[in-house]
C-alpha cells in the first residue's frame, strides 16, 4: 500500500462529512455539501489513478472540472429561481 | 527514502489535509455562507497541492501534466460556481438586487 493509496483511502473518509451536509442541510447547505463531493471527486479520481495505475481515470477527472461549471451554475440558477 | 519521495508524501498529505479541513468546515459552519467560504481551500489549494505531488512524482510525463490541468482548470473554474451560489442564497434569504432612488448614481454632467 503506498501514499497513493492512503490518500484515497483518507479522500473516501472525506465524503462522510459532505455527504452529511448534503442529507441533513437546509436546501442551499445541501448544494454546498454537493459541491464539495464533486471537488473531492475530481482530486480522488486523479489519486485512483496515480494509485492503481490507471492513467484513464484522469481523463474523467479533466470532463469533470470542465462539466462542473455548466452544472454548477444551472444548480445555483434553479435553486435561485425556486424559492 | 528519497527527497523526491518526501517531498510527494508531503505534498500529497497536505492537500489531503487541506480536503479534510474543508469538508469538516462545510458540515460545522452554521449557515451557507460560512459553508461557502470554507469551500475555497478545497477547490484552490487541495487541487493544486496533489496536482504538483503528481507532477514531482511522475517526473515529465504526459498524464502527470493532464492530471494537473484538471486541477488547474477546476482552480479557475470553481470560484464562478461559488459566487453563483453565494448569489442564490443570498437572493433566497434577502430578495433580489434591487437599486433604490438614494443608491442610484447620478449621472455625470456632460463636457
Amino acid at each position: 500500500m503506498n501514499a497513493w493509496t492512503v490518500a484515497a483511502i483518507a479522500l473516501l473518509a472525506a465524503y462522510v462529512p459532505a455527504g452529511w451536509v448534503c442529507l441533513r442541510g437546509a436546501p442551499m447547505d445541501r448544494l454546498v455539501g454537493f459541491q464539495m463531493s464533486g471537488t473531492l471527486t475530481l482530486v480522488l479520481l486523479v489519486v485512483i489513478a496515480e494509485a492503481m495505475g490507471r492513467p484513464g481515470f484522469v481523463d474523467l477527472a479533466v470532463v469533470l472540472s470542465v462539466l462542473s461549471l455548466p452544472g454548477g451554475l444551472a444548480l445555483a440558477r434553479v435553486m435561485e429561481r425556486w424559492t | 527514502m528519497t527527497a523526491r519521495a518526501l517531498i510527494v508524501d508531503g505534498l500529497l498529505g497536505l492537500g489531503v489535509a487541506v480536503m479534510w479541513f474543508s469538508a469538516v468546515g462545510v458540515l460545522a459552519m452554521r449557515n451557507v455562507f460560512d459553508r461557502l467560504h470554507y469551500l475555497s481551500p478545497a477547490s484552490t489549494l487541495g487541487p493544486l497541492l496533489i496536482g504538483l505531488a503528481l507532477v514531482i512524482q511522475e517526473g515529465g510525463k504526459s498524464e502527470a501534466f493532464k492530471g494537473l490541468f484538471a486541477m488547474v482548470l477546476f482552480m479557475a473554474l470553481s470560484p464562478l460556481v461559488t459566487h453563483a451560489v453565494a448569489l442564490a442564497a443570498r437572493t433566497r434569504t434577502f430578495g433580489a438586487f434591487v437599486i433604490t432612488a438614494e443608491e442610484e448614481p447620478e449621472e455625470e454632467p456632460k463636457a
